[in-house]
């Protein structure tokens, strides 16, 4: 039985949700393991509805998202007053949430965002970073970059996983 | 930690009974489904393999040569079965390796445990670390007591001082003043100076010249263990062979220089060496008759390649210390068995035993640090490296020059030194920074953390341009060949005022650089021409922990 990855992909552009989840469906190919992808579009934390599976249009709108191997996650929402940072209510959320996981580490997370450079994002980015060393930055949104990301980082979740089940 | 592996078909009654018999309390347990059973012997802690006669063939036919290698290199492992008669070719006879689960045996698993216990220094479990073991505790505990030298030989990283440091814990000798050292370059030096250290100075000897006790003093109740003591002066020899000399059960004079008195001291000798014995007899390095002295305590570290069965268990040791003791956000990755099986079957001839595979190791868990090395899996990694060459030097120089261990491109320079000094120089980004640190680290072992925190103390703000600093000027004491002595001369090439600067308030505050102790503590001295400068109070490993 292939093994299954649980992705999600934190993203309010729907071009951009879609070349990371293309980037996503390759690398599980690659593996040949299986991908289950979840979206939010919206920074928004409910691990049972918000996650939407907006991407995947088989799965139901309401899916169950599972704790997460991978998250691909933006950094900034288009509001009303411009780009604003909302990664970081999102992350401390996943953590919080992660907390209760049984079994395993906590997900890789990816910034994936084109607004480095901005004062907020850049603090934030840099506090993460140094306190997490599953975070793992992008200088820029192409997606072969994050292909490459993905693929090393698809090996761990996989190396992990043998690992702990010996 | 105790791995428990069990095969197909194994009853579980069976075991859940002889396990509950087992009651280790201090120990911890861990049991594993068949599919697990392959990795063993690769994770480098006790086990039990647990199953019928068939299935225990069928799991010794499935291990691989080098498999087979450590396990029958292992002391610490055993056969849980249906009857106490199975044997198979790859089990020990002088042993008893093979348990019944349906007997109380369970006393043979528990006190090959409590031995490994005993010795949390001592990693290994091959054959040879267990009769290590018990030599260190005969010597220790022995009829002729921790007065009686001792001789401990092994190649240059096989682990002699924590031999050392296990013969005085397990001694009488154990509590204060503990273990001084005095070794390697600090025995290379002026024989006068070396006889110094040992004897002390005594007061009023001459004007300006405080007076100072001596590591035979100083130790008297305690043990000294001299390391490369084949380095030390003719006259330091014969010193030593008088106090070895004395009969047990009396205290041993000596003389110090200029003193007219004769302090005695107890002090318990623990001499250390990787050089051949005969060349030193021949080429006169060594008395004949100070090596008389040891008659039957002699303790021989065997060189890592030649102790298959310790290799996993000291993998994860160094492992799990390396990820204690490195800087950045706490990461708990795990050192992948089958990267261990990888590296052993490379059949590397490990010439500076465990502490090259710790230097191996150590890139790695330099590379985790790094940003950009992040999402790579610690398997990866490792092959990245090994990929590189034979040794940790070729590990290292390559791995610099490839770029892997920084930020900085790949340079052409004439040699390793001048590739690491020009990343260090470069712009402090914090993965060029990495390469060089990691060789001072290494070079300094427990003292890294000590040079941090004082950085901290001193600018916060500023720790990383420090680290830099320290980094650059102990390179080139690096270069010279020790950490430990460092001709401020040659130093004093170094066209850095900054990092002059840093290393002035470190020596005032005795840390870093001092003058050697019988001399004037004026630290302006520390750079005027040709003055040699020896471990400081900071780094001395007298103030055993």
């Amino acid at each position: 039985m292939p093994e299954s990855v649980t992705v999600w992909i934190v993203e309010d552009n729907e071009g951009d949700a879609h070349d990371a989840w293309n980037v996503i469906t390759r690398v599980s190919a690659v593996f040949e393991s299986e991908a289950t992808i979840y979206w939010s579009d919206n920074f928004a934390w409910d691990t049972t509805a918000a996650l939407r599976s907006a991407i995947n249009r088989s799965l139901p709108s309401n899916a169950h998202s599972d704790y997460p191997d991978l998250v691909v996650m933006d950094l900034c929402l288009n509001t009303a007053k411009g780009e604003e940072l909302y990664a970081d209510g999102f992350y401390k959320k996943l953590r919080d949430f992660e907390t209760h996981k049984s079994d395993g580490k906590p997900a890789f997370v990816v910034f994936w965002s084109i607004h480095q450079g901005r004062r907020d994002t850049d603090q934030f980015v840099g506090r993460s970073v140094d306190s997490d060393a599953r975070i793992i930055t992008l200088g820029s949104k192409r997606p072969e970059l994050l292909m490459q990301k993905l693929t090393n980082l698809w090996r761990r979740v996989l190396d992990e996983r043998e690992e702990r089940n010996g | 930690m105790l791995h428990l592996f069990r095969l197909e078909g194994t009853g579980k009654t069976h075991l859940d009974t002889w396990v509950s018999r087992l009651a280790l309390p201090a120990v911890e347990f861990k049991e594993f489904g068949p599919p697990q059973a392959s990795s063993a012997v690769w994770r480098g802690q006790p086990f039990i393999i647990a199953g019928n006669g068939s299935d225990l063939d069928s799991w010794f036919g499935s291990l691989d040569k080098y498999s087979s290698e450590i396990l029958s290199n292992c002391a610490y492992f055993w056969v849980l079965t249906s009857s106490a008669k199975y044997h198979h070719s790859l089990l020990p006879v002088d042993r008893i390796a093979v348990l019944d689960w349906n007997a109380k045996e369970q006393h043979i698993v528990r006190a090959a445990l409590s031995m490994l216990a005993r010795f949390p220094r001592l990693a290994g479990l091959s054959n040879d670390m267990e009769h290590l073991r018990e030599e260190i505790l005969r010597l220790a505990r022995g009829v002729k007591g921790p007065s009686s030298p001792v001789l401990i030989l092994g190649e240059t990283g096989s682990g002699k001082e924590e031999v050392a440091q296990s013969l005085v814990k397990e001694s009488p000798r154990a509590a204060s003043p503990g273990l001084g050292c005095i070794g390697g370059a600090s025995l290379n030096l002026d024989p006068g100076l070396v006889l110094s250290q040992l004897v002390g100075i005594p007061p009023n000897v001459a004007t300006q010249v405080k007076g100072q006790p001596g590591l035979l003093e100083q130790y008297s109740e305690g043990a000294l263990f001299i390391d490369d003591f084949d380095t030390a002066p003719r006259l330091v020899q014969e010193q030593l062979l008088r106090i070895t000399a004395t009969p047990k059960g009396q205290k041993a004079e000596y003389r110090r220089v200029g003193g007219d008195k004769a302090p005695e001291t107890n002090v318990w000798l623990l001499f250390a060496t990787n050089a051949d014995i005969e060349t030193m007899l021949d080429t006169g390095h060594l008395r004949a008759d100070f090596l008389y002295r040891f008659e039957d305590r002699v303790l021989l570290v065997p060189p890592l390649r030649d102790r298959p069965g310790d290799f996993p268990a000291i993998a994860y040791h160094v492992w799990s210390r390396l990820l204690n003791d490195s800087e950045g956000p706490p990461d708990d990755r795990v050192l992948p068995w089958r990267s261990v099986r990888d590296i052993w079957s490379r059949k590397l001839e490990w010439k500076g035993n465990v502490r090259e595979l710790s230097g191996l190791l150590g890139l790695v868990v330099s590379m985790t640090r790094m940003p950009r090395h992040r999402e790579h899996s610690t398997g990866s990694l490792i092959e990245q490296v090994l990929a590189r060459g034979q040794s940790y030097t070729e590990w290292f120089t390559r791995a610099v020059k490839s770029g892997i261990l920084s930020g900085a491109p790949a340079a052409n320079l004439d040699g390793p030194i001048r590739e690491i000094l020009t990343l260090d120089s470069s712009p402090a980004s914090k993965e060029g920074l990495s390469a060089c640190e990691l060789a001072i680290k290494q070079a300094l072992g427990d003292h890294w953390p000590k040079l941090r925190r004082l950085a901290k103390q001193r600018a916060p703000g500023a720790v990383a341009r420090i680290r830099r600093h320290f980094c650059r000027y102990l390179f080139h004491a690096l270069r010279l060949g020790a950490v430990s002595i460092i001709d401020a001369e040659k130093l004093g090439n170094v066209k850095n005022a900054q990092a002059r600067k840093h290393l002035e308030w470190l020596a005032h505050g005795s840390v870093f650089l001092v003058r050697p102790k019988m001399g004037p503590s004026n630290t302006k001295l520390l750079y005027r021409p040709g003055r040699y400068f020896a471990r400081a109070k900071g780094f001395d490993r007298r103030t055993h922990e």
